[in-house]
């Protein structure tokens, strides 16, 4: 008995001497890297983030990952990562409007997009391969022909590339001094043979070591409206005219200046959708009281109705010199120099009359 | 009995002395101002829109919010804003005529003509309110307190400001983010180089445009632009730091890919939007996804507990969450001090954390825990030991000091990384 509980003493000593150890042990061992669960979106994220951005995922690891949904006033859902190494982090924000990838951006939790420097030739084939590879892994081939301009550009070595229908247009950083976004594609689509360089474009931008650290495709989400341009300019600013002469009488203004721009904007409505707009702006000889200095009439080039009527202006476009204190100091100058002429020329009459008065 | 009595008194007064001081430190304001003074009717309506907006996405983001846009902007709404009424996290927002004021004076020795330059913002009688008076009526009450500034008025980002002392003797704040935000340390690019501290200032250089306008042909753009950066920085500013949403609004408004060179960052002739300080910062921490945000990390820098920033474990059950610390840990009486403190109203259930520092080989190399000790329930150190259904729950206000025992020399160290396991299901 006595050497049973010797036993089962010596046994708990030795679990505890065990336990001891074994946490000590475990102490001074370096751990082993640690991975997020990532949900079932993830394996898209992932390939995203390896073939596209450009990360190499078999050395990151995912370590937090969520997603939002409704959040913006269009309805773009968002998912957000963060990959780590365990000593470089970075945080990707995608954003995508009806189940379409529109925005991803990169940024560094570290302060590095690492290092070295890429050529032009290598830009574009990471351009290419971003291209290629994402129409892939979201099932999309509205990108076809940019990826046809980028081998273009690659075999020319050109920095634009124009067609019937599309231009490619690429940039570097100014003495490639950004190293988040080093190099800029940009890619647009025209319109009525016009380029639309808003709302639908397609940009890519590379990190001075090759990363792409921002992937926009507004082609993907944007639908154009049917409407052709049925409004010339001529008719869009004598549609305009009568309404800003109506607010320029009434406010005393005469008209210095009149032009049209078209654009293909968003609806107030529809933020996916563009139609032609005619902006027909107005400016004014003066100021009114409202601080207006023109007037902007918006005209659907499509169907000739006015959208929208606005008088323009700043937040107030100068500053002001208060002139309060020169017109004090003038005046004050003013007098002394004037009291002391009259001091004077009293002072002289009364030498005068005392010579007068002596003779 | 008169010392159990004193006793009673003086716990009774401590309590009620905590109870009074803790909303206060903690607390959060959002003033939004805005002045109808030489607008037209259209920009007024845009002005209202905006300000009803923002006054809801403070709200929503849980600050104490107050919309004074109108006849309630006047001089003294102005320097309670820019006082932040006290708390230590606020926001203010006004839109507005500005100007500068050019003032020549001939008074005091030795009565040479000089020039004083001040800022000056309207309020909605017409009348004018200087930088210098917002200074000196604002006087900052937390010294580590969190603010944020913007002002969409003409001029009122032309510089970060300075004390100017003018011929004539008198010393003036000159400068509206010096006024609203104390401090003259700002990084004069708070978008693409943000300084890393507290305070963030937004304006214009020159002129600043209507909400109401058209630009580049996008029906009230500025209007939209500011919807959308409110609402991505105060609704999801868990994720959306100041420059995020800047970026989503840019997005959001003009389809260009980042805030740097869109229409109001010099897209138009004589005025240009500013950011000084740390355009980093998040100004709220609610999770747009539904959750997260809580608790922060505190870091002991050898003189004060540096903000980290919030660890999203915002989840129905246990999840693990590693933060890359920013702040270079020193030791606190030869242990790591960290602490995690519920600034928002809701309760993280902690699990387990752990510190590792990182070698210069990139080995991870744990430091054991030692002690944490809860601000209310005292030692809490075994709770936080393991990953298993014992957790240390945070209520808002409460905190909880952790202290790690260093494992290899500083010189050697390359960064740490803290890791926390539990969760917050954001349910007040």
């Amino acid at each position: 008995m006595v050497k049973l509980d010797m036993f089962y003493s010596n046994r708990n000593k030795m679990f505890v001497v065990f336990s001891v150890v074994s946490f000590l042990v475990s102490l001074s061992l370096p751990c082993i890297a640690y991975s997020y669960a990532v949900p079932s979106t993830g394996s898209i994220i992932t390939n995203f983030l390896e073939e596209v951005v450009g990360i190499n995922m078999s050395r990151f690891s995912i370590t937090s990952f969520s997603e939002s949904d409704g959040l913006l006033s269009y309805s773009g859902s968002q998912t957000y990562v963060t990959v780590s190494d365990g000593h470089d982090e970075f945080n990707a924000q995608l954003i995508y409007v009806q189940g379409k990838l529109w925005y991803c951006t990169l940024n560094s939790a570290s302060g590095s997009f690492g290092v070295g420097e890429k050529s032009l030739n290598e830009c574009l084939s990471i351009a290419g391969r971003a291209v290629d590879r994402y129409q892939t892994i979201f099932n999309v081939s509205h990108l076809k022909d940019f990826a046809q301009m980028i081998s273009i550009a690659l075999q020319t070595q050109s920095l634009v590339v124009e067609t019937s229908d599309a231009l490619l247009n690429v940039s570097f950083a100014e003495n490639g001094a950004s190293y988040r976004n080093y190099a800029k594609i940009n890619m647009f689509r025209k319109i009525d043979g016009q380029f639309i360089t808003q709302f639908l474009d397609l940009a890519i931008h590379i990190s001075k070591a090759g990363l792409v650290t921002i992937f926009a495709d507004s082609i993907g989400v944007t639908r154009v409206s049917e409407g052709h341009v049925n409004t010339s300019m001529d008719t869009a600013v004598n549609i305009a005219t009568p309404h800003i002469e109506d607010y320029a009488s009434k406010h005393g203004q005469q008209l210095k200046e009149t032009k049209a721009t078209l654009y293909y904007v968003p609806d107030d409505n529809d933020r996916f959708t563009l139609y032609p707009v005619w902006s027909v702006e107005a400016t004014f000889d003066k100021e009114n009281e409202e601080g207006a200095t023109g007037y902007c009439v918006s005209i659907r080039a499509d169907t000739g109705n006015i959208q929208s009527q606005v008088p323009q202006g700043w937040y107030s476009s100068h500053g002001e010199n208060d002139s309060t204190n020169i017109i004090w100091a003038f005046a004050s100058i003013t007098g002394t120099v004037a009291v002391l002429v009259g001091v004077q020329v009293l002072a002289r009459r009364g030498v005068k009359t005392r010579r007068r008065r002596t003779a | 009995m008169n010392t159990c009595l004193k006793t009673l008194f003086l716990s009774i007064m401590m309590v009620l002395v905590c109870f009074l001081a803790m909303p206060s430190a903690f607390a959060k304001s959002s003033t939004i101002l805005g002045s109808r003074s030489g607008q037209t009717q259209a920009e007024i309506n845009a002005c209202t829109d905006t300000t009803n907006y923002i006054s809801s996405c403070s709200s929503a983001a849980l600050y104490s919010t107050r919309n004074l846009f109108g006849t309630q902007t006047n001089s003294s709404s102005v320097y309670s804003a820019a006082y932040g009424f006290g708390h230590y996290y606020s926001i203010s927002f006004n839109v507005g005529h500005g100007y500068y004021l050019s003032d020549w004076d001939l008074r005091g020795w030795p009565w040479q003509w000089h020039e004083h330059w001040q800022y000056r913002i309207t309020a909605d009688d017409g009348s004018h309110i200087y930088d210098c008076d917002i200074y000196d009526n604002s006087a900052y009450q937390n010294t580590n307190s969190h603010k944020f500034a913007f002002l969409w008025d003409c001029e009122q980002g032309d510089e970060i400001g300075n004390m100017i002392t003018y011929p004539c003797g008198e010393v003036k704040a000159r400068g509206m983010p010096l006024a609203w935000l104390h401090t003259t340390s700002l990084s004069s690019n708070g978008y693409s180089n943000p300084d890393g501290g507290n305070d963030t200032f937004i304006g214009f250089d020159g002129i600043a445009p209507w909400l109401s306008d058209p630009y580049l042909g996008v029906n009230e753009s500025c209007k939209k632009f500011l919807h959308f950066f409110y609402e991505a920085a105060l609704m999801d500013g868990y994720h959306n730091s100041i420059n995020d949403a800047l970026n989503v609004a840019a997005q959001s408004v003009w389809d260009v890919e980042t805030f740097e060179g869109c229409f109001l960052d010099g897209g138009y002739y004589g005025g240009r939007m500013v950011v000084y300080g740390n355009g980093g910062r998040h100004i709220s921490s609610v999770n747009g996804g539904g959750g997260g945000s809580c608790p922060t990390l505190f870091v002991w820098n050898g003189t004060n507990y540096a903000e980290e920033g919030l660890l999203n474990i915002h989840a129905d059950s246990d999840i693990t969450i590693r933060w890359n610390i920013k702040n270079t840990p020193i030791l606190k009486n030869n242990f790591y001090s960290l602490k995690l403190k519920e600034l928002d109203n809701f309760t993280s259930h902690v699990d387990q954390v752990k510190l590792y520092a990182i070698d210069k080989r990139d080995r991870l190399i744990m430091c054991p825990l030692v002690c944490a000790d809860h601000s209310e329930f005292g030692d809490v150190t075994a709770k936080l030991l393991f990953n298993d259904e014992k957790r240390v729950n945070l209520t808002p206000t409460q905190s909880v000091n952790l202290r790690f025992l260093p494992r290899i020399p500083q010189d050697k160290i390359s960064h740490f990384i803290f890791e926390i396991n539990g969760f917050n299901q954001k349910t007040p």
